[in-house]
């Protein structure tokens, strides 16, 4: 099994090399030039060509690849072009904020979720329908839109809640809390109503299964067969989208971060892209691969715990 | 006796037959990894023209292998595959569109046999699509062949589902005369139907081999079906041939060891013997596998 | 296979697992009609539809332009002239609605097609060629899946500003990493199905082989995916339209408008509902729409809409008291009366399974069940112990030990199950929890039966393994059901039967998936456990050879009822009805070499289609026409032995 595990975050490594190469190209080509945008109108021609070679743009698409490469193996993610910060610490500030999010969203989904989709194939009957019926529905409902309405009706008729803003953990665990409720919500919606449905596909799929009627027939308990059994059988595919969801909802960040002005990584690569900031967007890019690649790996780990057939050596 | 008067008159009686199929010392592996696993080793047999030549053994001996080699379905690791005195081993693309109007095949599961998403019409006439024949005979040959396999003429415009497993075996059946054979490899072609439908099917083979003069390598682990439509028969054990001989010898007559357990093991449907041989058996319960 | 079947959750159904009747049916409805019959499917499609021809038709339906702005008319709700209200500049939302449904909308097509094209191409081939191709596409897929899809869409958008079209290039491209998966995983397992070979066999080049044969069987699987990606590609367009790329104001799109209603709410909050209830409706019926064409699809080659929950439960007593409860007799330790088993159809109506069985089974004895596929002996099998299929239900009776098992709670049964009545099925490898070691699976029912510790447990679960003749208990308590074989497997839900020390055990085609000499060594296991035990043992079979090394007594089964039963001696040479005599005589071991067997003519009838008199006369050489007139009952022909047949007197005549 470890060697199952070395070998996928051993293939985890070119990919991110990968993904990090192919954003530098794809920003390359972008014909708006940092510098300009930097002195804004009226600079000299001198001015311009200074800060040009400054930044390092005179030189080759690769040349420029191969300092940030450098850069990287030592550790730094280099400087914005704009705010001179280096990118590492931006980004360290903002880490918290969407690690919050995506944590947050996805244990509550999984909780929902696994919950209901277990509870309707215990409890048969309206609640299967009911999970049936909105399952598209949670997905359907475009999050930033829902973002919008809980901050209309919660956080500013209701003024339950904040309706944006962000308190960071350690001024204030109560108003951290408060200030992620509504968009920990926002972006569990579609994930609570997705893995529900699997959920209860999955298990529903495995107690219709042969071994499930020979453990009943073997006289255990219908408690006994459905959560040591049915759901230790259906956990691979529900652990998958649980992994998809996550991932998705990492996305889903930027939308949500700008419905609640939350200062995340979300709103600074929407910032770095509207600047063309090709550092921060690098940074940027690298921790999104980065957390989507550490969530890969966990699934991977917990498909290689729940399948025997993985977890023993061939 | 030995089903002569299902026995097709062959060719000449002067010219001296040549064996229609032949596989000499035919050695197929697998690779699983690291390991590697050889299904058959060193394999030889022969199938005359019109002769019924069964292939038994238990799962796992490698006889649906040895099937799916002759078919071009399973790369072959070494020796040969001889159709008609030309080599066949690993043939490619454009020999295997000319062998397939002279050797042909019907699988085991009926359900998997044939695509679901395509009527019945589509997989009758596929033989005859690939060999580019003008869509009006086609029809008319497709009609006929479900005529000849006892099986209503609008069975064409539907789907498998719409069938039982025996008629579905009918079907794979037809599909595989289309294009009037020389040799059919069924394989387990009997094993998935009822003992009522397998009897239908097996007269069906029967009359067919009797009408077209064909040859069937038949792939079989049931011994009684086997003794019933067999001339020869060869015995594979984990890839290798154990027996041969003429179906009676060989069901009746075994001369090794392994041939003798496989028929004591077969139950016989005659209450005193079979009990008497299964309490024999379970007082001196051997250690198992 | 512990993983839920990729074929299941990807829309493709199993070609064979309901073989319908003998006479083939009518063709089947076309594709368009099976989704309008259904409610849902029927409200997607014209919803989803209206939606798209509303949106390319709205310079002729909008009722204004998309700029025509009135600046006495801001921000209004629903009114006559406004059907969905103004926005900001007095401009009408319906109209700007319609006119910015179709970039977001053109948009999203064009990323679902680059998806789907990629997704099916790559998908199947890496599916059916395997080796090289499928690493390198399956590396290509993870690659894709890691990046961060929005944040690369942002940094695209921002190049061309403009429009949303250049980022869906990327985000086709990006988004067909899911469809390739997936349908790289049905094609590997569609790969295997036996019409691939016989294609290969008549010469079709691997190319002709996906185009003819996969691409169709896949449709359900492909549809599927498009919907979904269609879906989210609608969700992402408007994202970013939301964001501000991609648009150029004043021009309307859902995403930007959904932005405008954001800023305005606090004057006006009705602004956002129209706006973002454009979104969530479009891809609520794209999503409803790509669940009830899965379904359909399926439905062709199942030819039953697919129960999508196939439970199996207890089924509640169906009401009948048990006829003719006579007391058993002394030693007899099961009493079946009339038991009946009815299952709802596909249809609704209700389907009898099993019609009015009738034996004993004594101790030490062996009573074994014989018929063919469809007879119901596995379900009468399973209803003795309380268990039918999806929403059936048992009557009858069938008392055990003073108590009727018919009807009773589900406590009550589990009393019985496993701990005085033990069970063995047909396919031991899929008895047996995948995730789980056969000494665990011992241990676990010993422990329910008789809730001792862990360790007592483990010890019992290793002498269970030891009475069943496995060599080596440790090491096979310690292994998975994929590590050992079907032999093996099968003397380990023996154990398991025996694990409560039961007075009868069910076994219900036990060797029927064993190779023949395993085959031999199961029976005997079983011979010299009821030799040594007493156990008496109710045999369901299909094999005349098993019945004659095993059974005591014989009960033949023909379309839901018992058409005879008799001593194993006397059955095989005094047969009493034209079914059981038919059916020994299509033995080929009876038979001479190569001549015609006697077959019986025509095929079983459904259940549906049973008739009211004999329902084997429509197939039988020596019906008469008082056969077809009513309902036999089983008579007494001597001695024990009982037929369902008035002509019975004939066969001897015949042989």
């Amino acid at each position: 099994m470890l060697a199952y595990l070395l070998r996928r975050l051993l293939l985890s490594v070119p990919l991110l090399f990968l993904v990090s190469i192919l954003t530098f190209v794809v920003v390359a080509l972008i014909p708006g030039d940092p510098a300009v945008r930097i002195l804004g109108a009226g600079h000299t021609e001198a001015e311009y060509h200074a800060l040009d070679h400054k930044l390092g743009l005179t030189k080759p698409i690769l040349t420029q690849y191969g300092h940030w490469l450098g850069q990287v193996l030592h550790g730094s993610l280099g400087t914005s072009l704009f705010s001179l910060q280096s990118v590492s610490s931006e980004v360290n500030q903002r880490l918290g904020v969407t690690v919050s999010l995506v944590v947050g969203a996805t244990l509550v989904s999984l909780v929902v979720g696994v919950g209901l989709g277990v509870a309707s194939v215990v409890w048969r009957g309206p609640l299967g329908r009911a999970i049936d019926a909105f399952s598209w529905a949670g997905f359907a409902i475009p999050n930033f839109w829902l973002g919008l309405i809980l901050v209309e009706y919660v956080a500013v008729k209701a003024k339950l809640l904040p309706p944006s803003g962000y308190v960071p953990l350690a001024q204030s665990p109560w108003d951290w809390l408060q200030s992620l409720i509504l968009p920990v919500l926002t972006l569990s919606a579609a994930g609570a109503t997705g893995i529900a449905k699997q959920t209860r596909d999955a298990l529903s799929e495995v107690m219709s299964r042969e071994f499930i009627v020979s453990m009943r027939l073997a006289g255990l308990s219908r408690g006994t067969i459905l959560f040591r059994h049915g759901l230790r059988n259906a956990a691979i595919p529900i652990v998958t989208i649980v992994g998809l969801f996550a991932v998705a909802m990492l996305g889903g960040t930027i939308l949500v971060e700008q419905v609640f002005v939350l200062p995340g990584l979300g709103s600074l690569a929407v910032q770095a892209a509207t600047d063309h900031d090709l550092p921060v967007i690098e940074g940027v890019v690298i921790y999104f691969t980065l957390i989507v690649v550490a969530v890969n790996l966990i699934i991977d780990l917990s498909y290689a715990l729940l399948n025997p057939r993985i977890r023993i050596a061939r | 006796m030995n089903g002569t008067e299902a026995q097709p008159v062959p060719s000449p009686p002067a010219a001296k037959l040549a064996p229609l199929l032949e596989v000499r010392n035919l050695v197929v592996s697998f690779h699983q990894g690291r390991h590697v696993f050889q299904a058959l080793s060193s394999v030889s047999l022969q199938v005359m023209p019109g002769e019924t030549l069964a292939l038994v053994g238990e799962s796992g001996a490698g006889k649906s292998t040895l099937g799916r080699a002759v078919l071009g379905l399973v790369p072959v690791s070494a020796g040969a595959i001889v159709f008609d005195g030309a080599d066949i081993t690993n043939a490619g693309h454009r020999r295997r569109v000319e062998l397939a109007r002279r050797m042909q095949a019907v699988f085991q599961d009926p359900y998997s046999s044939l695509n679901p998403a395509r009527t019945v019409g589509s997989a009758l006439s596929e033989p005859l699509l690939v060999q580019r024949r003008p869509r009006a005979e086609i029809g008319q040959r497709v009609a006929a062949m479900l005529e000849r396999v006892g099986l209503p003429e609008d069975s064409a415009d539907r789907y498998p589902r719409q069938f039982s497993g025996g008629q579905r075996q009918r079907i794979a059946i037809a599909r595989a005369l289309m294009i009037s054979p020389d040799l059919v490899i069924c394989d387990e072609a009997l094993s998935a139907l009822d003992l009522s439908v397998q009897a239908q099917i097996i007269n069906l083979l029967v009359d067919l081999r009797r009408e077209l003069a064909l040859a069937y390598l038949f792939i079989a682990h049931d011994l009684d079906v086997v003794r019933h439509l067999a001339d020869r028969v060869v015995v594979l054990h984990r890839g290798v041939v154990v027996e041969t001989g003429t179906a009676a010898q060989v069901c009746g007559e075994p001369t090794e060891t392994y041939t003798k357990e496989l028929i004591a093991a077969a139950p016989v449907p005659d209450p005193r013997q079979e009990r008497r041989r299964l309490v024999a058996r379970a007082s001196k319960l051997v250690e198992p596998e | 296979m512990s993983a839920i079947s990729p074929l299941q959750t990807s829309g493709l159904e199993g070609p064979g697992s309901v073989p319908a009747g003998a006479t083939a049916s009518a063709k089947p409805p076309s594709l368009l009609l099976r989704v309008l019959r259904r409610p849902i499917g029927a409200a997607a499609l014209i919803v989803f539809v209206g939606i798209i021809v509303a949106c390319a038709a709205a310079p002729l339906l909008a009722p204004d332009g998309p700029y025509a702005s009135s600046l006495l008319a801001e921000l209004q709700g629903p009114s006559v002239h406004h059907l969905l209200g103004t926005d900001e500049l007095g401009r009408d939302i319906l109209s700007r609605l319609l006119y910015g449904g179709r970039p977001t909308l053109l948009a999203a097509a064009e990323a679902t097609a680059i998806a789907i094209f990629l997704g099916t191409i790559l998908g199947v081939v890496s599916g059916y060629r395997r080796g090289l191709t499928d690493r390198v596409v399956s590396l290509w897929a993870d690659l894709l899946l890691t990046m961060p899809v929005l944040v690369v869409l942002i940094v695209v958008v921002s190049v061309y500003p403009s429009s949303l079209y250049p980022a869906m290039l990327p985000l086709g491209l990006m988004l067909s990493a899911a469809p390739i998966r997936v349908l790289r995983s049905v094609t590997l397992a569609v790969r295997e199905d036996l019409y691939i070979d016989a294609a290969r066999v008549n010469g079709l080049t691997h190319l002709q082989i996906m185009i003819r044969h996969v691409l169709p069987r896949i449709r359900g699987p492909i549809v599927v995916q498009a919907t979904l990606v269609g879906a989210v590609s609608v969700l992402m367009a408007s994202g970013l339209a939301f964001l501000g790329f991609g648009v150029q104001v004043p021009a309307p799109s859902w995403g930007s408008m959904v932005a405008e209603a954001a800023s305005e709410y606090q004057q006006q909050s009705w602004f956002l509902v129209p706006t973002g209830g454009a979104i969530a409706l479009t891809v609520l019926s794209l999503g409803l729409l790509g669940d009830v064409l899965r379904d359909a699809v399926a439905e062709q080659w199942t030819g039953v809409a697919p129960r999508r929950r196939p439970r199996v439960k207890s089924a509640g007593n169906a009401g009948s008291i048990a006829a003719g409860s006579a007391e058993a007799a002394p030693g007899v330790t099961l009493s079946v009366r009339d038991l009946r088993v009815t299952a709802p159809a596909a249809n609704g109506t209700d389907l009898v399974l099993v019609d009015g069985i009738s034996f004993d089974l004594s101790a030490g004895r062996t009573l074994a069940i014989v018929g063919e596929s469809g007879c119901g002996k596995s379900v009468t099998a399973r209803a003795i112990l309380g268990v039918a299929p999806a929403g059936g239900r048992i009557s009858g009776s069938a008392r055990f030990d003073g108590r009727e098992l018919v009807g009773a709670s589900e406590s009550q049964l589990r009393a019985v199950r496993g701990r005085r009545i033990g069970f063995i099925g047909q396919d031991p490898l899929t008895a047996l929890d995948p995730t789980q070691t056969t000494g665990s699976a011992l241990a676990e029912v010993v422990r329910a039966y008789s809730g001792c510790r862990a360790a007592a447990a483990r010890g019992r679960a290793l002498e269970l393994l030891a009475r069943v003749r496995l060599e080596n208990p440790e090491r096979i308590a310690g292994l998975y059901p994929h590590q050992i074989s079907g032999g093996m497997a099968q003397r380990v839900t023996i154990a398991r039967a025996l694990a409560g020390d039961p007075e009868i055990i069910v076994a219900d085609e036990p060797t029927t998936a064993l190779d023949v000499t395993v085959q031999a060594d199961i029976l005997a296991l079983l011979v010299s456990l009821q030799l040594s035990s007493g156990i008496a043992i109710l045999l369901i079979t299909h094999d005349w050879g098993v019945v004659a090394g095993m059974a005591d007594e014989v009960l033949v089964m023909y379309a839901g009822q018992a058409v005879e039963r008799t001593a194993a001696e006397r059955i095989f040479d005094h047969p009493q009805h034209p079914y059981t005599d038919l059916l020994l005589r299509a033995n080929p071991q009876r038979a001479p070499a190569g001549s015609a067997l006697p077959s019986i003519r025509g095929t079983v009838p459904e259940p549906a289609d049973w008739p009211v008199g004999c329902r084997f006369a429509g197939r039988c050489p020596l019906a008469q026409d008082d056969c077809q007139a009513a309902p036999i009952p089983m008579l007494a022909v001597e001695g024990g032995h009982e037929s369902r047949c008035i002509h019975a007197d004939q066969l001897q005549a015949v042989r």
